[in-house]
This record gives C-alpha cells, structure tokens and sequence, in this order.
C-alpha cells in the first residue's frame, strides 16, 4: 500500500487531542503545558495522545 | 508445461487476493480519515456552543476528555488497518471506537440542556457512527 497516498488519521486526531487537552487546561491550570507533552513526546508524534491522556489521568474520574 | 501453467494461474489467484485485500485496506484507511473529520466537527461544535455560553465548564471539560479517548481510539484503528493490515484488529478498533462514542453520547452529550446544541451534536456522533459502520461492513465484506 502506498503509504503516501493515504491521508494518515492521525494527521487529524493528534491535533484534535491537542486542543481538547488545551480547552481542559484552560479549566485545570495545575495540568503540565501542551508544550511539555509536546516535549516529552519527543519526535514520537503517536504518543502525544498517549501522554496528554497519562496527564489528564492526574485529575481522577 | 502443464505445470508451469498451473503455478502461473496460481500465482495469478494469489495475486488477485492481494490486490483485493489491499483495496480492501486502503478503502477502510479512507473511510477512517472520514472517521477522524467527523470526530473533529463533533470537537468544533461542543468548543463554539461552550465558547458561546450554552455548555457549562464541567460538561465541557467531560466532553473534551471523551473526546481525547475517541482519538486514542482511531489511532488503534489506524494502527490496525494502515499499518499493520489487521482485518481481525481492525474489527476489534471499530468496536472499541464505537464503544468510546457511546460514552461521548451517555457521559458527555446526555448532560446537555440546550436542545439545538444537543441536537447538533447527536447528529455528528451519529455522522461518526455511520463512518464507522461502513468500515466494520467493508472489513467483514457484507
């Protein structure tokens, strides 16, 4: 399969998961910056979602 | 040569299923591209109708954190289907997704009080929904 060729979901969903961790921030400053989850996804781009959810985890239920 | 023949139609065959699986693949990437834009005019509606005073914080806050498990949820399914080529995985994503938008809709959306905002919302899950029907039938060939 081309790879290439196939618009990539995440292209969509990791900017999705962005702004929906910046619009619970903006309720819950005591969460780390977009810019740290950023940071400690490294160059991994799939696991910012994973990483944004662990912070998120911190608020509980 | 009888036999050479019989190894070419049966490289042929194989080749036939391949190729059908593979359109079977990239169709199911594309229908989940679709999946992804729907789920993005679920975000945009819930973020104006809460920047607009219709939604309170709470509901807003509950509803962005479905919305992040929606996403980690399509990455399993893009995972299964653009990468790992997973018919049974991917089936398993589809249901997983399905199973994440049933929260959106009975831990997020059901604590809406405003019908309009309500309504447009429902209608994008259920746009959601449809995308996500399709590739479970396309994956399962009915």
């Amino acid at each position: 399969m081309n790879e290439v060729a196939i618009a990539n979901l995440l292209s969509v969903l990791v900017p999705l998961g962005i702004r929906a961790y910046n619009e619970i921030r903006a309720n819950h400053s005591d969460l780390k910056p977009i810019e740290d989850i950023l940071a400690s996804a490294d160059a991994d781009w799939d696991s910012v979602l994973d990483n944004a959810k662990a912070e998120l985890n911190k608020l509980g239920k | 040569m009888y036999k050479r023949s019989r190894i070419l139609i049966g490289l042929l065959c194989l080749s036939l299923v391949l190729v059908g699986c593979e359109d079977k693949f990239r169709k199911a990437a594309q229908l989940s591209k679709d999946f992804s834009v729907a789920v993005k005019t679920i975000q945009q509606a819930e973020i104006s109708a809460h920047d607009s005073g219709t939604l309170d914080d709470q509901t807003h806050v509950d509803i962005q954190r479905i919305l992040i498990d929606v996403a980690l949820s399509g990455k399993e399914l893009d995972n299964a289907i653009r990468v790992a080529h997973s018919q049974p995985n991917a089936i398993v994503s589809v249901k997983a997704a399905l199973d994440t938008l049933d929260r959106l809709q009975s831990e997020g959306l059901v604590k809406i009080s405003d019908s309009a905002t309500k309504q447009k919302l429902d209608i994008a899950v259920a746009s959601a929904r449809a995308v996500l029907g399709s590739i479970s039938a396309l994956l399962e060939g009915k």
